[in-house]
């Protein structure tokens, strides 16, 4: 009643800050959320859920040491807003011949993985390697059973979020297992900006 | 009654903040400045990017803005400073967070200065000429209507 006795322009004042205190309460939600964005990327997990190997003798001297692998990524934290684009990993096998000696063998690059998926606050995406040969250098080391091989996988992915028109985020991982689950340490962050986009990329360091 | 009690105080406490030209437009420079942030704030945390309709929403604050200063010299000052403060507040806002050491050396120099091309090119030059016009139409509305 009061208001409407109020002047045109204190009304439209009126009306103005209450737009205003909207506005702000929109904001404050996306911003708070934006402020776990950047303790997201750099918490978001890696693990290995499962590494299996297995020795076959084709012929006297002659092995193939075949390997399953399953990678879990996951987001512990709050936020929400990432998504698993694109993952990818190279592996080295090393043969521990014993606590002094070791070798490590060059596996190279694993077959592309289309494993995508939300990472949202709690969500887990799991990535499955079925099957794949180890080197044979690394699989003739593995046929002495006094000898212990380790595969160290350097794995990276992009994660998708809402910087995707100016900036890529790919986060680095060293996982190390000879079998069963293994938890993988963050090596980087690289930071690469989009096509068309003002600078060059970054990143780096860090770790477990 | 307690109604109208407090109706009647928020009356009082208003009439003081808008007693004078100075105050309501110290007034209005601040709501329109943490309007501006706040529009821009809630579109870049969400896609890094502003759409048509965020454009849409400014025009609409400086035209209104612009309409309860009714007063085209002032109000033109006081988009320059509602633009100025509410900008810097943006850039504070969104950069502080990516200059902690979550983010390892050298993104942490890359993250603010890529914040600070997204934010320049989002106000400079389109929008920023189109919500200056905005204001000196809600301006000359306001001193025509009010």
């Amino acid at each position: 009643m009061l208001f409407a006795k109020t002047s045109r322009r204190n009304q439209l004042t009126i009306f103005f800050a209450a737009a205003t205190l909207v506005l702000l309460i929109v904001a404050a939600f996306g911003t708070v959320n934006y402020y776990q964005f950047y303790p997201a990327i750099s918490q978001i997990g890696a693990s290995i859920n499962s590494l299996q190997t297995t020795l076959i003798t084709n012929s006297p001297g002659n092995y193939t040491l075949q390997v399953k692998v399953a990678f879990s990524i996951n987001n512990p934290t709050s936020y929400n807003g990432l998504f698993l684009k694109h993952f990818e990993s190279t592996y080295d096998a090393m043969a521990i011949y014993s606590p002094t000696i070791n070798q490590t063998f060059t596996g190279g690059a694993m077959a592309y993985n289309p494993a995508t998926g939300p990472l949202n606050s709690g969500d887990k995406v799991g990535i499955i390697y079925q099957s794949f040969n180890a080197p044979s250098d690394a699989a003739r080391a593995a046929s002495n059973p006094q000898t212990k091989i380790e595969f160290i996988f350097h794995i990276d992915f992009v994660l998708s979020s809402f910087l995707d028109k100016v900036t890529m985020v790919i986060p680095s991982y060293d996982c190390t297992g000879s079998g069963g689950q293994a938890d993988c340490g963050q090596t980087g962050i690289t930071i690469v900006t989009a096509a068309g986009g003002s600078g060059g990329g970054g990143g780096g360091g860090g770790g477990v | 009654m307690a109604v109208e009690e407090a109706s009647r105080t928020f009356s009082k406490k208003l009439s003081w903040l808008v007693a004078s030209e100075d105050r309501r437009l110290a007034i209005t420079i601040l709501l329109w400045s943490l309007a501006i942030a706040a529009s821009y704030d809630q579109a870049l945390v969400q896609r890094a990017y502003m759409t048509l309709f965020d454009y849409a929403l400014v025009l609409v604050i400086c035209f209104v803005a612009g309409a309860v200063i009714m007063d085209v010299g002032r109000a033109l000052l006081g988009y320059v400073a509602a633009m100025a403060i509410g900008t810097i507040l943006l850039t504070v806002i969104l950069i502080y967070p990516a200059t902690s050491n979550l983010i390892p050396y050298p993104g942490n120099i890359l993250i603010p200065s890529l914040w600070i091309t997204t934010i320049f090119t989002a106000v400079f030059p389109f929008p920023f000429i189109g919500y200056l016009v905005a204001t000196v139409v809600g301006a000359t509305t306001g001193e025509k209507y009010f």
